[in-house]
C-alpha cells in the first residue's frame, strides 16, 4: 500500500477526471494503473502529475497504461507528430512497408484500433492503414 | 299521607343519584382504561411498518407484528448499524413498550480478489520497443524478463512522450536509465 500512498495524488486525480475501467493494482512493488482516459488532455495531466511525483520517472515502480479511449469507427483524431510528417503503414508494426503519409496537422478517421499502439486510419487523401496511436489525438 | 309521600320521592331521588354516579364512575373507568393502554396494537403495527418502509434500501423482507405494545421485528438487515439504528426507532415511538428484534444482519458480500495485472512476454514486448522507439535514435532499450531497461540518451522534451508510449505495452517494469540532456 506503501506505493498507492505515494501516488495518492496520481491515483486521486485519475478517479476524479472521468478516467473509465479504472484498475489500480500494486504487484511485486509496482503499482499498475490501467484504465481509458477520457480525453488527451487528462492523459497529460496525469502524466504531469506521475512526472511530479516521480521525476524524469526514474524510480520503476509505477506503469500506467492509461490510454484514450478511441471513440466509434468514424471519430475524426489529428495527427499529432513533433513536426514530420505520419507513417501510415500496410500493417501494426514499424517493420510493415508503408503505404501512405499523414501530415502533421492533419486530420484523419479512425477505423478500428489494432491494439494499444496501433490504430487504423484512413488519411484526408483517402489511404488506409496502420498508424502509431501516441501521434493521433481523437478530436 | 303527606310525609309518606314526601318519603317516596327521597328515596327515588337518592336512586337516581345512585344510579347517576354508578354510570360516571363506569364511563370514568373505561377513559382511564383507554388512556393508559395509549395507541392500540393495531395503530402502532402501522406507524412501525411505515417506519420500515422508511429504510426500505437497509432492510429485504421487513415485517413488524404488535401485541399489547410489544414489537416483534424480522427481517435481514444489510448492517449491523441500520438494525441497531431500526431499532431505536421503533424503542422511541409512543406506546411501543419492549422490541423483540428477530431481524438478522445479510452476511458480508465476498471480496472479489482484483483480475492478476496482464504483463507481455519478452517477444511481444520486443516488437513493441522497436516501434516505441523508432523516432528517439539515441535511446537504446533491453527487453528481459518482461522488465524494460532503457539506456542512452534522450531530450528531456522527448522523455515523457517516450514513456507514454512504452508504458502502453505491458511490461512488468520500466528502468529508466537515460541520461537526460
Amino acid at each position: 500500500m506503501a506505493l498507492q500512498d505515494k501516488y495518492k495524488e496520481l491515483l486521486d486525480a485519475a478517479s476524479t477526471s472521468g478516467v473509465s475501467n479504472l484498475q489500480v493494482r500494486e504487484q511485486d512493488n509496482v503499482l499498475y494503473i490501467d484504465g481509458d482516459a477520457p480525453t488527451g488532455e487528462v492523459k497529460d495531466q496525469l502524466w504531469a502529475i506521475y512526472n511530479k511525483l516521480d521525476p524524469d520517472f526514474r524510480a520503476a515502480d509505477v506503469v500506467m497504461n492509461v490510454n484514450v479511449a478511441a471513440g466509434a469507427s468514424g471519430t475524426k483524431a489529428t495527427v499529432t507528430t513533433d513536426s514530420s510528417n505520419l507513417n501510415v503503414r500496410k500493417g501494426p508494426g514499424t517493420d510493415q512497408p508503408i503505404v501512405g503519409k499523414a501530415a502533421h496537422g492533419s486530420t484523419v478517421t479512425l477505423i478500428s484500433k489494432a491494439n494499444d499502439q496501433w490504430w487504423l486510419i484512413k488519411t484526408e487523401k483517402g489511404e488506409e492503414g496502420y498508424a502509431y496511436a501516441q501521434y493521433l489525438t481523437p478530436q | 299521607m303527606a310525609s309518606s309521600i314526601h318519603l317516596t320521592k327521597i328515596n327515588f331521588m337518592r336512586k337516581s343519584f345512585l344510579r347517576f354516579a354508578f354510570v360516571f364512575a363506569a364511563v370514568a373507568i373505561v377513559v382511564l382504561s383507554a388512556c393508559k393502554s395509549g395507541p392500540k396494537d393495531a395503530d402502532l403495527e402501522k406507524t412501525v411498518t411505515e417506519k420500515l418502509s422508511a429504510v426500505s434500501t437497509d432492510v429485504t423482507g421487513g415485517n413488524a407484528t404488535v401485541k399489547d405494545g410489544v414489537v416483534t421485528l424480522s427481517g435481514v438487515f444489510k448492517d449491523d448499524a441500520s438494525k441497531s439504528a431500526f431499532e431505536t426507532t421503533v424503542k422511541a415511538i409512543p406506546g411501543v413498550k419492549s422490541v423483540v428484534n428477530n431481524s438478522t444482519v445479510a452476511p458480508p458480500a465476498p471480496v472479489v480478489a482484483p483480475a492478476p495485472v496482464v504483463i507481455n512476454g519478452d517477444d511481444a514486448l520486443k516488437t513493441g520497443v522497436t516501434d516505441a522507439t523508432k523516432d528517439f535514435p539515441g535511446v537504446k532499450a533491453e527487453v528481459k524478463d518482461s522488465i524494460i531497461t532503457l539506456t542512452g540518451n534522450i531530450k528531456r522534451a522527448s522523455l515523457q512522450k517516450l514513456m507514454m508510449s512504452l508504458h502502453t505495452l505491458k511490461a512488468k517494469k520500466i528502468e529508466n536509465k537515460l541520461t537526460i540532456k
